[in-house]
């Protein structure tokens, strides 16, 4: 199984655990850690195989930025890792929790479930390669076009131009529209006099 | 960005907290602090600078780590306040007239090495980027600063009967780090290699340099001196 798991988690001692108990299991090829977002944000950015599930303390996350960061990954099975066998009610915006009272086996069990029931499309891939469309969105938008034009000449909705802008932005990693220019015309999608 | 995960400490030998973390060195002269101090503790030459050590503390520490979060609670006063402000001028300044002018140095010799096309418009992005920041700086120093100077100068009745409140600074904080980001994207990822590729490093340690103290800037902006200001407006309205 060439699954790919991310544990986020502050204590050396939780995260040492859990990975050499998940490792034991067998269900994931390569397993990425990180003590806090930053963290977790690097390892996202350097996948070079698709991830497939997030092990996460809740207590990494600035108050009010777990819903923002979930669904900045949306589609992703996200499992808690609380230190305290809490109630499941605070676990709300996650797919399943875990805690320090469980055994090896109910981890297993509880990651196995998760990962069963996640369909392979929600996959995060770090594909950095601009689709045929994507290539159109750029080209429109570097020479000015706002996002309501580029809808109208696509025949696509304004929600869709904004979903490309965004794909476009995280595969190339540049977010401004000048920044997009200069990468546009290196990569000959324009020309010069086009601008 | 790195963390030591070193909590700096009143007791630590300032020269010892400078070398186990480098970034901190920066920050020495927008304290008006000069280096030779010897063995000294940070403690001893806040006393001797006249620097509340719990603030120097909180915006080292602050600065350098992202998840900082105080032991003690900062007791307001407006020398604090005041020492915040002159130490955000300075670091504004040495974006302007350090930072910056090297980084332009820098990517002009750079645009000269390169024939490609897209060189024009990279300088036309940079150019961009500069008027971005000094935008951003003349906001802060034009508007933001002088409200918050009316609380130092006793004048917090003028503060509260503005139409301004520190609010509107939090929402004008806008990402000045973005273009940044992209700059440093652009040479590492897609920029055809220059001749001279120990110019592109320099460029890449310049901008990186530049972009994390800018986030650690805004972080001292975002955490110290907006709370404490709204602090301010709620218990004096």
């Amino acid at each position: 199984m060439d699954r790919t798991l991310l544990i986020v988690e502050p204590s050396d001692i939780v995260r040492t655990g859990l990975l050499s108990i998940i490792k034991a299991s067998g269900l994931f090829k390569s397993i990425l850690e990180a003590t806090d977002i930053h963290g977790m944000q690097l390892a996202i950015k350097s996948l070079s195989t698709p991830l497939d599930l997030v092990l996460l303390n809740p207590s990494v996350c600035v108050s009010g930025s777990i819903h923002n960061l979930i669904s900045g990954i949306s589609g992703l099975a996200i499992v808690a890792i609380h230190h305290l066998p809490l109630d499941e009610v605070g676990t709300s915006p996650f797919h399943a929790a875990i805690n320090l009272s469980l055994t090896s086996a109910q981890i297993e069990t509880r990651l196995t479930k998760v990962l069963k029931r996640k369909h392979p499309e929600s996959r995060i891939t770090s594909e950095n390669t601009l689709s045929a469309r994507e290539e159109d969105v750029l080209r429109l938008l570097v020479t000015g076009c706002s996002s309501k034009e580029i809808a109208e000449k696509l025949f696509i909705s304004p929600h869709t131009v904004i979903t490309h802008r965004k794909n476009i932005s995280r595969k190339l990693n540049i977010r401004s529209v000048s920044g997009l220019t200069v990468y546009a015309i290196l990569n000959n999608f324009i020309s010069l006099d086009q601008l | 960005m790195v963390s030591t995960g070193l909590v700096i400490t009143a007791t630590m030998s300032m020269a010892n907290v400078v070398i186990n973390d480098p970034r901190s060195l920066v920050l020495l002269p927008r304290f008006g602090i000069e280096f030779g101090f010897g063995d000294q503790t940070v403690e001893d030459i806040c006393r001797s600078k006249g620097i509340d050590v719990n603030l120097f503390l909180l915006m080292v520490n602050t600065f350098l780590s992202p998840n900082y979060f105080p032991s003690k609670m900062l007791r307001y006063k407006e020398s604090n306040l005041e020492l915040l402000l002159v130490y955000l001028q300075k670091s504004h300044n040495y974006y302007l007239e350090v930072k910056i002018p090297k980084l332009h140095l820098h990517i002009e010799d750079f645009l000269s090495t390169a024939k490609h096309p897209a060189m024009l418009q990279l300088k036309a992005f940079f150019n961009e980027y500069i008027q971005e920041v000094r935008e951003h700086i003349s906001y802060e120093e034009q508007t933001a600063f002088p409200y918050i100077q009316l609380f130092i100068s006793n004048n917090s009745d003028k503060a509260l009967d503005s139409n301004y409140t520190i609010t509107e600074f939090r929402k004008h904080h806008s990402d000045i780090e973005e273009k940044l980001s992209d700059l440093k994207n652009l040479l590492i990822k897609y920029l055809p290699p220059s001749s001279d590729s120990y110019l592109q490093v320099t460029i890449l340690r310049e901008l990186i340099d530049l972009e994390n103290d800018l986030v650690n800037h805004a972080r001292i902006e975002d955490k110290i001196l907006i709370p404490i200001v709204e602090q301010l407006e709620q218990t004096l309205k």
